[in-house]
């Protein structure tokens, strides 16, 4: 048996164990433990070891990953980032901040037509820089806009659509819990992804707001113009939210400017962000106790992931099959961009069933070695993987924001929903089209920016 | 502190009452204190005793470390209590709902018997890691308790698939757990 053979069938099998709904890190684990089993004894042999002693050496070997490699990710100085951040948001989510923030969007440009679909997607680009998830930004922005948009007759399709695009936000700007699991696997600088992040969120959610545009341009009936703030009410709205954008500024300006690490900046978040909910009197032992759940439970779903992702990674890299892949890869006459277009095209379809951080911890082994013998800037590629997951989030069928904007308008039909979503879809091709173009959008900040 | 966002409930075995009760207080009680002591002494550490007074407390680095690993110790068996722990449902939602039993019955065996070996192999470095110099970088303290620590929760964690599969078999399928 080849060792070619053994990772083909390893990845077989992972896909048969996660099809069958076993955990995706404890699928990787398993996987990764046998595979490593069989492909590290069977390079043994292959090197003229007797079969007995070298499968006997290759147990050992498994072993002492799998313990190694547990002990590796639940030690890792920068992975602290993950419950921190997780905390902030979840702190964030309890302090009614998420209201504050549409509030101001919504005197803001809440009078234009379509202006209140306009607030949602400032609001989740805003919530995204605190909470690092985009579901729980869907969530919690869905919750304070949904009745909203309903309230002042807006369409479903605009309003559930601009909802789950404007969450998929989370996985792009900074602090993205994707980015740091990318970070993590790829061996990038976090802090440089997060900067990197930055520009291209910007954007997107410029792109989006055109998107909503031209929406209205589509169908105009879906989005009636709201009231017209006072200029007093504006000014009260912004002040409201003026703490929370502090947050958001010192974590990302302190990151930028070497005043914080990753880790620092994510407890300094968490902090300010607890000493907000406390100062709006939301903290209490039932709130508190929600935060922890969340917090502890959001750990566990990401570091049991990593870990099966650790000891998923050398069986991998033991049956030489992303080195063969990238051997076949760079002799197809398709020249790099060519490449680049496939890779994308693998997690435009696979974002179409699979969600997406599960997704990238499956591919990464993969794929990683792809980006980095063509010389790609890793940093850069992150970024067009973090869109191109967006991308899969409110792809049908398996779109996780579109399912979580069911769950709050369950009277919506989910064709409407994803009627809504189109527009936000091809903002989200464009935006990669412009990465690819324009590396620099993404890569500014992270070579300007001081220290790591 | 109030818990009764998981209390767990009633018509579950006495026994597996006690084990999510167990389970959830951990989280609960050691998580949260885990979480303020790493937002906490980060803070103090940079603000105050790096930034203020440029004197970092020594060794700071080596404790969070520790707390991290505790923290995602207990993370994982209250992570399966709570389904935290990300599945991929497609093919099983295409498929009816005794082969779903049926499959969901599989994977948890297998998951079980894989976290108790998992378990078993971490009891075991845990032993081995004094005597192979595991140890923090600045204050030298053995990984050998977390090592123990992350042995006992992967073993409760297998424990609450044990008790899943036994929902499967005997009620076909895995009830709620905690009331909300």
């Amino acid at each position: 048996m080849t060792l070619e053979i053994i990772g083909i069938g390893g990845i077989l099998a992972l896909f048969a164990l996660l099809s069958l709904r076993m955990p995706v890190g404890l699928s990787m684990l398993v996987v990764g433990f046998f595979g490593t089993v069989l492909a590290g004894g069977q390079r043994l042999v292959l090197a003229g070891m007797d079969a007995e002693r070298a499968f006997s050496r290759s147990w050992g070997t498994a072993f002492s990953n799998l313990t190694g490699e547990t002990m590796e990710a639940a030690s890792n100085y920068n992975l602290i980032v993950i419950p921190m951040f997780v905390l902030m948001g979840n702190f964030a989510g309890i302090s009614g901040m998420s209201k504050d923030l549409f509030t101001a969007a919504q005197r803001w440009i809440g009078h234009f037509k379509g202006g209140l679909a306009s607030s949602t997607v400032v609001a989740c680009a805003m919530f995204a820089a605190l909470s690092g998830s985009s579901l729980a930004s869907a969530v919690t922005m869905g919750r304070v806009a949904l009745p909203e948009m309903k309230r002042y007759k807006y369409g479903n399709s605009l309003a559930t659509g601009s909802v789950a695009a404007g969450g998929t936000l989370g996985f792009l700007i900074p602090p993205s819990g994707g980015m740091i699991i990318y970070a993590v696997l790829t061996e990038q600088s976090i802090g440089r992804l997060f900067m990197a992040g930055v520009l291209p969120g910007i954007m997107l959610t410029g792109l989006f707001l055109l998107a909503v545009r031209y929406f209205i341009f589509r169908r105009p009936e879906q989005a009636p113009a709201g009231n017209k703030s006072s200029l007093t009410e504006r000014l009260q709205a912004l002040w409201k939210a003026v703490p929370i954008l502090g947050v958001i500024l010192l974590t990302i300006v302190g990151m930028y400017t070497g005043f914080f690490t990753p880790v620092e900046a994510s407890a300094v978040g968490a902090f300010l962000t607890f000493l907000v909910a406390v100062a709006r009197k939301q903290i209490n032992l039932a709130s508190l106790a929600v935060v922890i759940s969340q917090t502890v439970g959001a750990t566990a779903t990401i570091f049991l992931i990593l870990i099966g992702a650790f000891v998923f990674i050398p069986f991998m890299s033991l049956t030489e099959l992303p080195s063969q892949l990238v051997i076949f890869l760079t002799t197809l006459p398709i020249g790099d961009i060519g490449i680049l277009l496939v890779v994308i095209a693998i997690y435009i379809f696979l974002g179409t069933f699979l969600e997406g951080i599960a997704m990238m911890v499956l591919t990464l082994p993969v794929i990683m070695p792809i980006a980095a013998s063509l010389g790609w800037d890793l940093v850069w590629f992150g970024i067009i993987i973090m869109i191109v997951l967006e991308m899969g989030m409110i792809s049908p069928p398996v779109g996780l924001n579109v399912f979580i904007v069911k769950s709050i308008a369950p009277e919506v039909p989910m064709r409407e929903i994803f009627a809504g979503i189109w527009p936000f879809w091809f903002a989200m091709a464009f935006m990669v089209a412009l990465l690819v173009l324009f590396p620099q959008i993404a890569l500014y900040l992270p070579q300007t920016m001081i220290g790591l | 502190m109030d818990t009764d966002t998981h209390k767990p409930v009633k018509r579950l075995p006495k026994i597996q009452i006690l084990f999510e009760i167990f389970v959830a207080r951990m989280a609960m009680y050691i998580g949260g204190c885990l979480l303020a002591f790493l937002t906490i002494i980060i803070v103090f550490n940079v603000l105050i005793m790096r930034k203020l007074i440029n004197a970092p407390i020594q060794g700071a680095e080596d404790t969070f470390i520790l707390a991290l690993i505790a923290l995602v110790a207990i993370s994982i068996p209250y992570g399966g209590r709570v389904g935290a722990h990300i599945e991929i449902e497609i093919v099983t939602e295409m498929m009816g709902q005794k082969a779903t039993r049926l499959s969901l019955i599989l994977t948890r065996v297998i998951g079980a018997i894989f976290v108790i070996m998992m378990s078993w192999r971490l009891w075991i470095s845990g032993a081995k890691a004094v005597k192979f110099g595991e140890v923090t970088q600045q204050l030298e303290i053995s990984y050998e308790y977390f090592y123990y620590g992350l042995s006992i929760c992967f073993g409760l964690f297998a424990i609450g698939q044990l008790f899943d599969i036994y929902h499967l078999i005997k009620n076909k399928k895995i009830p709620e757990i905690y009331e909300n």
